[in-house]
């Protein structure tokens, strides 16, 4: 994207650790991640159920819950301190400047008030002033903007009556009614049909070009990433093992675990019948992580130190960096040659 | 392939209504008119989005639903007949075969792994009940040593035999439902969204496991999903289903090449491609609005109200399935020309 604010940070992320404390023990869920993010950029971020993808996007939004905890590193949102934040001042920020939408439209929706009333009631949360005429006309725009017709009729209407994708709608409206400058998607098309997904990305799409906010796209689904992401962060075990423009991450990725993900997935243009190649083993139990890299007992390129120490971050590209000690390697070898 | 091998299953104009209280009509029209045949040891994959009858037409055919009408031949043996009259409707002289010895060759692997197994039952328990039903084993020490073989064969060790469903990881509990499917020898597998509960990393592990089996016992595959690019993978034909109707049925690397139904070639554009350049570069053909009501089908062809190319024919006349080119199958009124 070449907006002309877009090499302005809007987010900055900061060696950012969340830890669960359980009955059985702490669990590291995110364990160290760093990244920034700009004005109208879309980053992706990719991971395994676990891989404490939506745990990271739910601290930056104030909405972790108990046992949940940030213990270390930085959030900074235009600036600001989003860690340091007071209930109230954490509660303001949320809607306006920042907005989520979520995996399963359904569930976030309250089945017994109209989608008028809930889009008018998350628009008069943060803007007390405006008055219920104006709040129902702005609530009417949002709507034909995500492209839902009819939209007099469909206001007075409960979200049992809307289908899977149009609910996805609703969302997308009542997240962006506030104009926030940062929109938070954690899965929103993977309970929805192909079709319908095309729709919604689509739709996404042109939301982004016209608003230029910032987009956190959470994912498992790399076709999905290559669609509509500027940039990709690749998590595994609650660290992020790779992360890069997201030309580079198909292209050219440079950790083992990425080029095993694109390695196992069929591809629907692929020209004849090619044997899959797994990634063999099973994810990490958080529990109890491997020291060293989390990745390592699932690697085929195992070295005797991935078991004993984590690999710093090389930069392998432009804005293109990796955790792996084979990065490292190579760097050694080449400055001594 | 299985070109010239023999035809294993064998459907004709197969229904299966829903009953819905209260209530006038047929209900849920949610198979309507299904007709196929799978060769031995062939897979058939079935794609579709979801609600348009797949998992319906898996369940049908294995008799898990009692049809509405039509036939299914089995091995050359009609084991449901109750074909449609003159006028549309079902003849009610139905034949039907005692199911059971059916039931040991025509197996099926769910969705969700968790729910089909019994929490309760250890595994050695939850396979041995299926070899116990169909008296398979000579004795207890051949009971136990068939369990073990079966554990062996989906890549678990012998002594996961006596642990409980909770104890094992998604990949895991879906390996338990494959042995459990296999412990009676059977020919034909119904494999009903096997991988779709499954992270990225391990679907790849469970698609080649599959292939493996199937190499090695001879089997036949009906694979349904909603994931093209899975079905595209391991299946020699696919069939594709809209509104419980099959609107197009071919060779598995024809069909992507050359879809000719309009529904296939929206299904197939809508499908991200994990390459970012070649998603840049393709034209998607985005399906407006919503799929209709299976309760409520349009008249004539299901898919005319959102075909882009619909003409005035299409709302009228119920398009025929035929042969358009040698193996590969289309309703459309528009390849009538």
């Amino acid at each position: 994207m070449s907006e002309q604010n877009s090499s302005q940070k809007l987010l900055e992320v900061k060696d950012l650790h969340v830890s669960f404390f359980t009955p059985a023990g702490e669990v590291k869920a995110v364990g160290g991640i760093s990244y920034d993010l700009n004005y109208g950029e879309v980053m992706g971020v990719v991971g395994e159920s676990g891989s404490g993808k939506s745990v990271e996007a739910y601290s930056i939004i104030g909405l972790l819950q108990s046992p949940g905890k940030v213990i270390g590193g930085s959030i900074t949102f235009e600036g600001q301190d989003v860690l340091s934040f007071s209930k109230a001042e954490m509660t303001a920020f949320r809607g306006n400047k920042v907005a989520m939408i979520f995996q399963n439209p359904m569930t976030c929706l309250n089945p017994v008030y109209t989608i008028g009333n809930q889009l008018v009631e998350a628009l008069r949360a943060h803007d007390k002033n405006i008055s219920s005429k104006d709040a129902e006309k702005r609530a009417m725009e949002m709507m034909e903007m995500v492209g839902i017709n009819n939209v007099e009729k469909r206001m007075k209407q409960y979200p049992h009556e809307f289908s899977g994708g149009m609910r996805q709608r609703v969302m997308i409206a009542m997240g962006l009614i506030c104009h926030p400058q940062l929109l938070i998607a954690d899965e929103p098309t993977t309970a929805l049909d192909v079709t319908i997904q095309a729709q919604i990305l689509e739709l996404m799409k042109d939301l982004q070009k016209k608003t230029k906010m910032g987009i956190i796209f959470i994912t498992h689904n790399l076709g999905v990433v290559a669609d509509i992401c500027d940039k990709v962060s690749v998590m595994y075990a609650g660290k992020m093992v790779e992360q890069g423009p997201v030309d580079d991450i198909f292209y050219a990725p440079a950790h083992p675990y990425t080029e095993g993900l694109l390695r196992s997935m069929p591809r629907v243009d692929a020209e004849s019948y090619e044997r899959l190649i797994p990634i063999e083993g099973t994810p990490v139990d958080m529990l109890n992580p491997p020291e060293g890299c989390p990745f390592a007992p699932r690697c085929e390129k195992c070295m005797k130190i991935c078991l004993k120490k984590m690999p710093p971050y090389v930069e392998v590209g432009e804005n293109h960096r990796s955790a792996c000690w084979l990065r490292v390697q190579e760097r050694i070898n080449k400055e001594e040659a | 392939m299985a070109n010239e091998e023999k035809v294993l299953l064998e459907i004709k104009n197969l229904r299966k209504y829903f009953p819905v209280k209260g209530i006038k009509g047929p209900g849920v029209q949610a198979v309507q008119d299904v007709s196929l045949f799978i060769r031995k040891g062939e897979t058939l994959g079935l794609v579709g989005e979801s609600g348009c009858g797949k998992t319906t037409l898996g369940r049908t055919i294995l008799r898990l639903y009692e049809p509405t009408g039509g036939t299914i031949i089995y091995d050359g043996k009609p084991i449901y007949d109750n074909p449609l009259g003159p006028d549309g409707k079902p003849l009610g002289k139905c034949q039907s075969e005692n199911m059971l010895p059916y039931r040991r060759k025509m197996q099926i692997i769910f969705q969700d792994p968790s729910a089909s197994l019994d929490p309760r039952m250890t595994v050695g328990e939850i396979i041995g009940e299926a070899i116990d039903i169909h008296k398979l084993a000579a004795s207890k020490s051949d009971r136990s040593d068939m369990i073990k073989e079966l554990l062996r064969k989906v890549g678990l060790n012998t002594e996961h035999a006596n642990r409980y469903p909770h104890e094992f990881s998604g990949g895991q509990q879906q390996r338990v439902g494959i042995a459990r499917a296999l412990a009676v020898k059977p020919e034909f597998i119904v494999c009903d969204e096997p991988i779709s509960a499954l992270d990225v990393s391990i679907q790849s592990q469970v698609v080649n496991m599959l292939e493996d089996m199937q190499q090695e016992l001879g089997l036949t595959y009906l694979f349904i999903a909603h994931d093209l690019s899975v079905v595209r993978h391991i299946s020699n034909r696919i069939g594709v289903m809209y509104l419980g109707s099959l609107v197009e049925l071919g060779e598995s690397y024809e069909l992507n090449r050359n879809p000719i139904h309009p529904y296939t070639q929206t299904l197939l554009s809508a499908v991200p491609v994990p390459d970012p350049k070649v998603s840049r570069s393709r034209q998607r053909i985005v399906l407006e609005g919503d799929i209709p009501s299976p309760m409520n089908p349009p008249s004539g062809c299901r898919f005319h109200t959102r075909c882009p190319y619909a003409t005035e024919k299409c709302s009228q006349q119920v398009p025929v399935f035929k042969e358009h080119e040698p193996g590969h199958w289309a309703a459309c009124h528009l390849l009538d020309k």
